[in-house]
């Protein structure tokens, strides 16, 4: 029809040629429905962008800039008889693949057509939630108040009482009530509309999805529809033209129903925009656009910067010795970041290195540990059979992973929290938290407690040079509060010679 | 009718464009690309870093182009979400934290199709849940990139703890035939490599692609010698450029895979799960169905995909009479008991599918018609062993032989598969 321009007074429409036809039933509602989406968006677009759907070029441009996503079910098919780009996702999973396209391409005006089965029932996470959202986005909503597709089956939004094949002796649960449920949601913009035998109400849903295309943000237009091959034949509606009749007295315009007693409003449902919010969509708002701002600010070199490197040839026989170490003690004690240090130390020493750490509930609070494994050469398994090196700040830990150390290793112990060492032959000891409150003088008590062991530790070892343990810390925690660490350096410096002169 | 018309405003983020130049320098197809690339001076700078496994994952996403993330947190795959949430809209894109697992691969799917690279992360559970999706993308041919952390399982089992078991998951958890591409790394440095790798392949196949890196190569960290951006091979999906009203989002192409045309240029076209025609229509045509489905597999199995897709390394194979396979984590144990047992004089090799999915068969079928023995060492109860034993048994039918003998070395109690573990097996 739209390429024969000649034929002016003809409306154009957003059919897919090449779409041969189209499932549903005969007098089913959803045409009409395709049919007033199809007229608000030609309107509403070509308004926007001005240009006239009546010329190709004009429709082309709005054509383009269309993206339908549907889910599953009889109204989901509409997406393939559009002509325009349009995705029939999986069952109820509509809104969140068009969230995507959405924050993808802001450009798009993003349109779903659903069915009630779809959105409400196994897609009703997804709604919650694109409510909340707020993206730009118009969702209409073909309420037959059951599942087509399938055969009759009762959905969401099925009356009690009415029989569907899933409810053959009648459905005995509640339904949803859509409208207050999309408010407490947080959609910005509701409306209902039908599809019955009357003019004016096609009218009203044209007017009704094009005022929901209009609207910056989530928008909701819930159809109340038919099923008259399905739902309407198990209850004694099965003529799509009465069926449509009978929806006639089931709904009311939204001014009228306001003014209704609490008892008769229950019975009708409103027509109309029932609750329109103005405020900005999630892309456009204030609130993102400053949180992008800060993001991009935070993060704002991402490159690291370039080095000359030469690689030489590693023998692959070989098997470089390798040095273990796990830095362990309470949960607040910074022993993973330790760890993390050592290991930065250590690529900085010009050596390799594997930190790994344990992780999950033992890590936030309670028992903590890190290990690092320290080698001149390649590190294939991270992990040793036997540690080399323990640091145990705290009782727990050297009690538990005591029996980890190798006969030849060494555990450093920190003998301010450390009473009972068995006269294990491999220990060492230094009161590292009294030395913490005597030379560092933490503001909060064992804070800088790792530094000091960390490079304590790695000095007395002779694993890496004092330059790259420094640099290591002040490249990470020293970054935040270089004095202190500066001190726990310091003090860890010192008391390692002294152990050496021992 | 002419489609140049008045276009609606189009603001799609720029891509850089594919470079053959970084091609050149680094071949990803090769194991230890970047380390390769600098032995042979075809590389002379770089970034050096520490990462952990989650974060160098994330940054190479990013690096590769990706520009939006739909993500859900889960232990241990959590870093990825935060990293992008760190640090993508400094590269002009944008995440969403989504309202669950299915919403989130749903949404990178939305953005892919939409025409900008997209992908999401996960781990056991919240892999199983987005199989369904998954399956979506690979009827549909949507370039994808899902990382699944393996932890063990089933169900919600150590969520802290390393697994290797969703090996058979990430080949078969969605219904139907289905080609899948999935990549086991087994360093830090692999998993930036690898991730770039998984999004050129996603581009350049229109395919999801999984990466799947167990807990604790994506938890433990390491120096990792990084290219310049600029040296980044990059390959991005090809677009249309004839005339609208001819294009073909199913349609024939030389090498199987079709054209993608971003939304909003007029390449106007529909994507469904149903089977569907060269234009992307539903159809019931038994020979365009069967087309289809066979072309979706076809596509990975080109010479030229393969060379793209299957990634083996093998160390001290040649004169192997004994041969350990393992990936990931495993095969990190697996190197060093092989180093202690050629230090004895046991001549064994390992053999490491960095692609596990679709398996690197000729590779394997060399190694393992000539080999006496062969111990499969993953952190499940066989499921990779599964494959190993059916390619050992299509080995010995071409040799006319019997099979050689397969064993299996599994763990599924939290703890890794050890060096000494390895050693002993195959001293055994
Ligand atoms: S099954 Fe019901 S909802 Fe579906 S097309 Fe037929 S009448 Fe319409």
């Amino acid at each position: 029809m739209n390429a024969n321009p000649i034929c002016s007074l003809e409306m154009p429409d957003l059919r897919r040629t090449t779409m041969r036809r189209n499932i549903w039933c005969e007098g089913c509602g959803l045409g009409n429905m395709q049919q007033a989406i199809s007229i608000a968006l030609m309107r509403q677009l070509g308004r926007r962008f001005k240009v006239d759907f009546m010329q190709p070029a004009g429709l082309e441009a709005i054509k383009n800039n269309i993206a339908m996503v549907s889910g599953i079910g009889c109204t989901s098919r509409m997406a393939g008889h559009l002509d325009a780009n349009t995705v029939h996702t999986t069952h109820g999973r509509s809104l969140a693949f068009a969230s995507g396209l959405k924050m993808a391409r802001p450009d798009l005006t993003v349109v779903l057509a659903a069915g009630d089965g779809d959105i409400f029932a196994i897609g009703g996470n997804h709604f919650i939630h694109a409510a909340r959202r707020n993206l730009d986005m118009t969702l209409i909503v073909y309420d037959n108040r059951s599942y087509g597709m399938t055969g009759a089956q009762a959905s969401p939004t099925s009356p009690m009482g009415e029989f569907g094949s899933s409810a053959p002796y009648g459905v005995f649960e509640a339904p949803f009530n859509l409208v207050d449920l999309a408010i407490g949601a947080g959609a910005g913009f509701v409306a209902q509309g039908a599809v019955t035998t009357l003019q004016e109400h096609q009218d009203q849903l044209e007017e009704l999805i094009a005022a929901g295309l209009d609207h910056k943000g989530f928008s909701f237009i819930n159809v109340v529809g038919t099923c008259h091959t399905g739902w309407g034949a198990r209850n004694k509606r099965s003529e799509a033209f009465r069926y449509r009749q009978y929806l006639q007295h089931e709904v009311t315009p939204v001014e009228r129903w306001r003014e209704l007693p609490p008892e008769e409003r229950a019975a009708l449902k409103p027509l109309g925009i029932i609750h329109s919010v103005d405020r900005p969509d999630l892309q456009s708002s204030p609130a993102y656009t400053e949180i992008v701002a800060r993001g991009k600010k935070a993060a704002a070199s991402l490159e690291e910067p370039l080095e000359d490197i030469r690689l030489i040839d590693l023998d692959p026989m070989a098997r470089p010795p390798r040095t273990s170490l796990r830095f362990a003690g309470s949960g607040g004690q910074g022993v993973i970041t330790a760890g993390e240090i050592a290991l930065s130390a250590a690529v900085l020493a010009g050596k390799n290195g594997v930190f790994t750490k344990n992780y999950g509930p033992e890590a936030r609070g309670g028992e903590a540990y890190s290990d690092v494994t320290v080698s001149d050469g390649e590190i294939h398994f991270p992990q040793s059979d036997e540690l080399d090196v323990l640091v145990a700040l705290n009782q727990e830990t050297f009690d538990k992973f005591r029996k980890e150390v190798g006969p030849s290793g060494r555990i450093l112990v920190n003998s301010s929290a450390v009473r009972e060492t068995y006269d294990d032959p491999r220990v060492i000891t230094s009161p590292i938290g009294e030395i913490l409150a005597r030379d560092v003088r933490p503001p909060k008590r064992d804070l800088g407690i790792n530094i000091l062991a960390l490079a304590l530790v790695l000095d007395y070892l002779g694993l890496m040079s004092r330059q790259a343990i420094e640099a290591a810390v002040m490249k990470s925690v020293g970054k935040k509060n270089p004095a202190l660490n500066q001190k726990a350096l310091a003090a860890g410096f010192a008391e390692a010679e002294r152990l050496k002169a021992h | 009718m002419s489609a140049k018309v008045a276009k609606a405003p189009v603001t799609q983020p720029a891509l850089r464009p594919d470079d053959s130049k970084a091609a050149a320098k680094i071949d990803l197809s090769e194991v230890g690309a970047v380390h390769q690339a600098l032995r042979a001076g075809r590389l002379t700078q770089a970034r050096r870093t520490t990462l952990s496994g989650n974060d160098a994952i994330a940054k190479a996403a990013l690096e590769a182009g990706a520009r939006f993330f739909g993500g859900y947190p889960i232990t241990p795959s959590t870093e990825v979400l935060e990293y992008a949430a760190r640090n993508i809209f400094s590269y002009g894109g944008s995440y969403l934290q989504m309202e669950d697992e299915i919403a989130s691969i749903a949404s990178a799917i939305g953005a892919s199709l939409g025409g900008i690279k997209a992908f999401t992360a996960t781990s056991g559970p919240g892999f199983s849940l987005k199989q369904e999706n998954l399956g979506y993308a690979c009827l549909v041919e949507v370039p994808l990139v899902v990382i699944n952390v393996m932890r063990g399982g089933p169900s919600t089992g150590g969520p802290t703890d390393a697994g290797q078991s969703d090996v058979m998951q990430a080949r078969w958890g969605t219904h139907g035939d289905h080609p899948i591409v999935a990549i086991a790394p087994a360093t830090v440095q692999e998993c930036w490599e690898e991730t770039v790798r998984a999004f050129n392949i996603a581009e350049k196949y229109r395919t999801p692609v999984i990466l799947l890196p167990d807990a604790k190569v994506s938890q433990m960290k390491e120096p990792v010698i990084l290219p310049a951006l600029a040296d980044i091979p990059i390959v991005n999906r090809a677009r249309p450029s004839g005339a609208p009203e001819e294009y073909e989002a199913f349609g024939p192409t030389a090498n199987g895979v079709p054209l993608l045309a971003p939304f909003g240029e007029g390449y106007r076209s529909h994507f469904t799960g149903l089977y569907h025609n060269r234009k992307g229509l539903p159809t019931r045509d038994v020979r365009l169905i069967d087309q289809l489905q066979k072309r979706i597999h076809a596509k990975l199995n080109t010479p030229a995909a393969r060379r793209d897709i299957l990634k083996t390394e093998t160390f001290l194979c040649d004169d192997a009479e004994i041969l350990v396979v393992a990936y990931g984590i495993t095969a990190r144990a697996a190197k060093d008991a092989v180093l202690e047992a050629r230090a004895v004089g046991i001549k064994v090799g390992l053999l490491r599918p960095i692609t596990l999915w679709p398996s690197d068969r000729e590779t394997a079928i060399k190694y393992l018609s000539r080999v006496k023995r062969v111990i499969v060492a993953e952190l499940n109860l066989g499921q990779y062993r599964l494959e190993i034993e059916r390619l050992a048994y299509e080995a010995a039918q071409r040799k006319q032989c019997v099979p050689t003998t397969v064993t299996g070395l599994h763990r599924v109690d939290m703890r890794l598969i050890s060096p000494r573990d390895v050693y002993e097996e195959i001293c055994r």
